[in-house]
């Protein structure tokens, strides 16, 4: 049917709006729309071709309706896809904004991906283009952040209630170094450090706030 | 104190030593500056990951040997003479003749002293807020200890003493922060000092004069707003803020500009990478998601899985290509439209074999690996799903007698599927190969051979036209010639007088009046000595052989400084014949051992050095086999091989012809959409297997060599693989098959066959050349190559060219 799978596409992009984490891009529906808009190209040109230019619809009617079904559904198409896509970017960009869950996703997906590479569908969200422009935007993003760097913009906008707060590792790391020293993070080990110096690492998983 | 050893990992120093001094601050920034305008010019695209010329130090710190899966720097020769007093690890690993002191060559207009800076020790503690600052506030990366003090020796040997004032440092920690994300994708966080920060750091090292150029064409700044205002610290002479509003300009610049870079500044030289196949970077393809993912590092031992997977990537690779051939695809909507004829489009549906179990008696269109039965015999066609006996007796192969069909290679088979579980078949033809520009479109953003240079540069991608054009200018003037010669037999003497006598017209020519280019690469293939390397003529032998070939060349000062020879053994050169004696080995091979070659690479060093003005270049390579030659964006593979008289040994044979051919007809889509041109040679060199029209494959009057050299490009090509036979044929390590893979089509084939005549073969956009053997076999003072000038618009193909010595 003309523009069901552009269809699918918003049902996608309408879904991805009330989900936490980005979706799996849809390739195959992408491609299926795209050729779906080449193949309706394809028979527009046909139509029009026996007319070398001086086609007038109120002689064809007929003719003329079919020529704007066509277009019609390309420009459908067209609307489903950029619809699609821009739901998807102003998604990844807000995870930048957020911090690490672009990261922190395709991490958490890679433990559940097998050695098989079965799980591979859901292990990467992102097409390639989407990657790279999670990336440029996450450079774009550092190199605003970088004019201010005492303030941490993409940082939570609750104000701590204390400057120093009760962690425990999660996962072990090494000796990492933070804004005054290098602390040591060993798994179940318990530290009071500066808020501030372990906020990432609370983000990125590898230490859990004690309240 | 510019020679106080490195300091050691994670000891602590105490003060940081202030004595050192950049000598010549304001000659520096100048000629950043310099350089910062050249890049305006030549920088389109912020596409790939743009990156920052790390700020300028004297080349001395420069010539550090790149990351494992980079070639050698341009500039720098690639005898790996560039040692650093500096380094702990360089040092005891290379040779080390003498750092080099050379100016920045090629490049006329940089000031003639370069400034120097000295190393300081930076203690962790004075370097940890600012990096701090970049790696987790900026880039939220978290940095281990390690990793903290790896960068301060770095910014201590970059930056010098001032290296909190001047602001060098922070750019160049931000530099690292951004390829450390880049290499390593969103999920490492956290930054620790192993190997991939050590690549990270060696990959900034050697931006020195020669890697800057390399990126002036194809990279444009990243987004730079630090670069406005963000130094906090004061920038000397505030070449940002001029760098980055004429960065805004410069786009436009570029495309508006029919001009395009000047050609005095570009060293085309600059611009060959060798990539070793060993090194080439691998990917490995997730079929699912149908796109290249970075692999791990390959391993000469690896465990089961991996033999399965060459077959699993090949299979999927193909048929992901076979799917994207519109031939494949189902219409998109049922054909209800009496308009058009699009209703009566009939597309091939290709049907996993698990899918034929109870449907006999039904037409079918399978595809699959070609094997033989381990039980039987018989042969079989495998896919991921199963796998299925094959009955050829009534099979026509399509086209007829136009490629060869080998167990181990992938098929298309059209056919029935029986009640007795055979699948009868009636066609069976190759999978339609896809030309490179089409594979771009799906994975241009792929850096196949690890060199910065995605594959969408080489097939219209935005980014890339700076390069291309600048290719297609050179290609005008001639430069960037390729030769190829085989079967280089370095012990003979004819030999030499051969190679004496090319070499003599090369210099001249580049002497003369015209100043013809000498080539600037020239691929010698295999077997260097002319009765293989084994029991019989060991180590000394060979090693004079190659020795005799150093004194040869030494006496042409030109092609020393100026072409870059690429060594690519066959099977009868060590070590792998030590033991195989000659039989095919193992793919890929390793290089040439460097014992043998001590003398060669002294010639081109001694050459390079006492002859700097020539802008560099000369050297000699010891590829592996296969390898691949990056130019610009052109890809060129080198394959030294007996291909041809392995498929005849090996392929399966259908039964003769019964007088009728238009039986098969165009039945299987095998066989459609190609044309193979074989390349006018008009200019009237004589050739001895060339045709001159052009002609749709295996028409009459086609002479049996050119036929069989098309029969053999295009099964190879189809296959997109250069070793489609059984493992037991042709050996191959499965861990580095990816250096075996032939998609994307690379732009040339240099396909060394010596059980092929000579032949120049243009298929789906990709030139194949074979030069057959150097000195011709039954004729007197003969000598034959191939010569390809890269890039050029007429007779991109190649030609063989004959001589007498």
């Amino acid at each position: 049917m003309y523009g069901e799978s552009g269809y699918k596409l918003v049902v996608h992009a309408k879904r991805t709006q009330a989900l936490n984490q980005l979706p799996p891009y849809q390739t195959d529906i992408v491609h299926a729309v795209t050729r779906e808009v080449r193949d309706l190209h394809g028979d527009i040109d046909e139509i029009t071709k026996s007319y070398d230019g001086d086609f007038n619809p109120s002689e064809d009617p007929a003719r003329a309706c079919a020529l704007l079904v066509h277009h019609l559904c390309i420009r459908r198409n067209k609307r489903c896809l950029l619809a699609y896509h821009r739901v998807r970017a102003e998604k990844i960009e807000q995870m930048c904004w957020n911090g690490m869950d672009v990261a922190e996703q395709a991490q958490a997906a890679r433990v559940t991906e097998g050695d098989d590479g079965v799980a591979g569908a859901s292990a990467h969200a992102l097409s390639p283009e989407e990657d790279e422009y999670a990336r440029q935007y996450g450079d774009m993003l550092a190199a605003y952040k970088g004019q201010w760097t005492d303030i941490d913009l993409t940082g939570s906008l609750q104000p701590p209630k204390d400057l120093f707060i009760d962690v425990r590792v999660l996962k072990d790391a090494g000796e990492i170094q933070t804004e005054y020293g290098a602390i040591t993070l060993s798994k179940n080990s318990q530290f009071f450090v500066r808020q501030g110096d372990v906020e990432r690492l609370i983000k990125q998983g590898f230490l859990q706030k004690l309240s | 104190m510019a020679d106080s050893p490195p300091i050691p990992p994670s000891s602590p120093t105490t003060r940081e030593r202030l004595g050192e001094m950049t000598i010549d601050d304001g000659n520096r920034s100048r000629q950043q500056r310099e350089e910062d305008e050249e890049e305006d010019l030549y920088s389109s695209h912020p596409l790939p990951p743009p990156r920052k010329p790390a700020p300028k130090t004297a080349p001395i710190f420069a010539n550090w040997k790149r990351k494992q899966l980079s070639p050698p720097p341009p500039s720098s020769s690639a005898v790996d003479l560039s040692s650093d007093p500096f380094h702990p690890l360089n040092s005891s690993q290379f040779p080390a003749p003498r750092p080099r002191e050379a100016p920045p060559r090629g490049q006329p207009t940089r000031p003639a002293a370069p400034p120097r800076i000295l190393a300081v020790d930076i203690p962790p503690s004075s370097l940890r807020p600012l990096a701090f600052r970049i790696f987790t506030k900026k880039h939220n990366l978290t940095l281990k200890s390690e990793a903290l003090a790896l960068l301060c020796s770095f910014i201590g040997r970059k930056c010098g003493a001032d290296w909190k004032t001047s602001g060098s440092a922070e750019k160049l920690l931000e530099e690292v922060a951004r390829t450390w994300k880049r290499n390593e994708g969103a999920s490492a966080i956290l930054v620790d000092g192993n190997e991939a920060l050590k690549a990270v750091i060696r990959d900034l090292e050697v931006e020195g004069p020669g890697a800057n150029k390399s990126s002036l064409l194809t990279r444009g700044e990243s987004f730079d707003f630090a670069g406005a205002g963000g130094m906090s610290t004061a920038s000397p002479g505030g070449d940002n803020e001029e760098g980055s509003s004429q960065q805004l300009q410069s786009s436009q610049m570029v495309i508006s500009s029919k001009t395009g870079p000047n050609l005095e500044d570009i060293n085309p030289r600059d611009y060959i990478h060798v990539v070793d196949a060993f090194t080439q970077p691998k990917y490995k393809y997730n079929h699912s998601r149908k796109q290249f993912e970075r692999a791990q590092k390959p391993s000469l031992l690896p465990d089961a899985t991996s033999k399965a997977q060459v077959f699993l990537t090949r299979y999927y690779l193909i048929h992901h290509r076979l799917l994207r051939n519109p031939s494949f695809q189902p219409p998109t909507f049922a054909p209800s439209n009496s308009l058009t004829s699009r209703g009566t489009k009939t597309y091939f549906k290709i049907t996993p074999i698990a899918h034929l179990l109870g449907r006999s008696g039904k037409p079918f269109f399978i595809f699959g690996l070609l094997s033989t039965s381990p039980d039987t015999g018989q042969l079989m066609l495998e896919d991921p799903t199963g796998s299925i006996q094959l009955d050829i007796t009534h099979a026509r192969p399509i086209p007829e007698d136009g490629v060869w069909f080998c167990p181990g290679s992938f098929v298309v088979v059209d056919g029935t599927f029986e009640a007795d579980g055979r699948f009868t078949a009636y066609t069976i033809g190759q999978p339609p190969s896809e030309r490179r520009e089409t594979s771009s479109e799906v994975f241009g953003h792929m850096d196949f051979l690890g060199i910065n240079m995605p594959l969408e540069f080489s097939a219209g991608g935005g980014g890339g036209r700076g390069l291309r054009l600048a290719e297609k200018r050179l290609a005008n003037e001639g430069k960037g010639k390729v030769v190829v010669l085989s079967e280089v037999h370095l012990d003979l003497p004819k030999t030499h007088e051969a190679l004496t006598k090319l070499f003599e017209k090369w210099e001249n020519e580049a002497a003369g009046e015209d100043e013809v280019e000498v080539p600037a690469v020239v691929v010698m293939c295999g077997c260097f000595v002319s009765d293989g390397f084994g029991v019989g003529n060991g180590s000394l032998g060979y090693k004079e052989a190659l020795d005799t070939f150093a004194v040869t060349v030494s006496a042409f000062n030109t092609l020393l400084t100026k072409t870059a020879f690429v060594l690519v053994p066959s099977d009868g050169d060590p070590w792998g014949a030590s033991f195989t004696g000659g039989a095919s080995g193992i793919l890929p091979r390793k290089s040439v051992p460097d014992v043998f070659s001590g003398k060669l690479k002294r010639v081109f060093t001694v050459a390079n050095s006492t002859n700097k003005k020539d802008g560099g270049g000369g050297r000699v390579v010891l590829g592996s086999n296969p390898c691949r030659v990056g130019y610009f964006t052109r890809e060129i593979v080198v394959f030294r091989d007996d291909m041809g008289a392995r498929f005849a040994r090996n392929a399966v044979r259908f039964k003769a012809l019964g007088g009728d051919d238009g039986e098969s007809g165009d039945k299987g889509k095998g066989g459609q959409g190609h044309e193979m041109d074989v390349d006018g040679l008009a200019n009237g060199v004589p050739t001895t297997q060339q045709e001159e029209e052009e002609t749709t494959p295996a028409q009459n009057g086609v002479s049996d060599s050119v036929k069989m050299a098309r029969k053999l490009v295009k099964t190879i090509l189809d296959q997109s693989y250069l070793s489609p036979y059984p493992v037991n044929i042709r050996p191959v390590l499965w861990d580095y098959t990816h250096s075996l893979t032939l998609f994307p089509l690379p732009n040339y084939l240099i396909l060394a066959d010596s059980s092929t005549p000579p032949f120049t073969v243009t298929y789906e956009g990709c030139h194949v050349v074979n030069p057959g053997a150097f000195l011709v076999a039954d004729e007197r003072r003969k000598g034959r190559f191939v010569e390809f000038v890269v890039g050029a618009q007429a007779g991109a193909g190649g030609k063989v060219v004959d001589f007498v010595y």
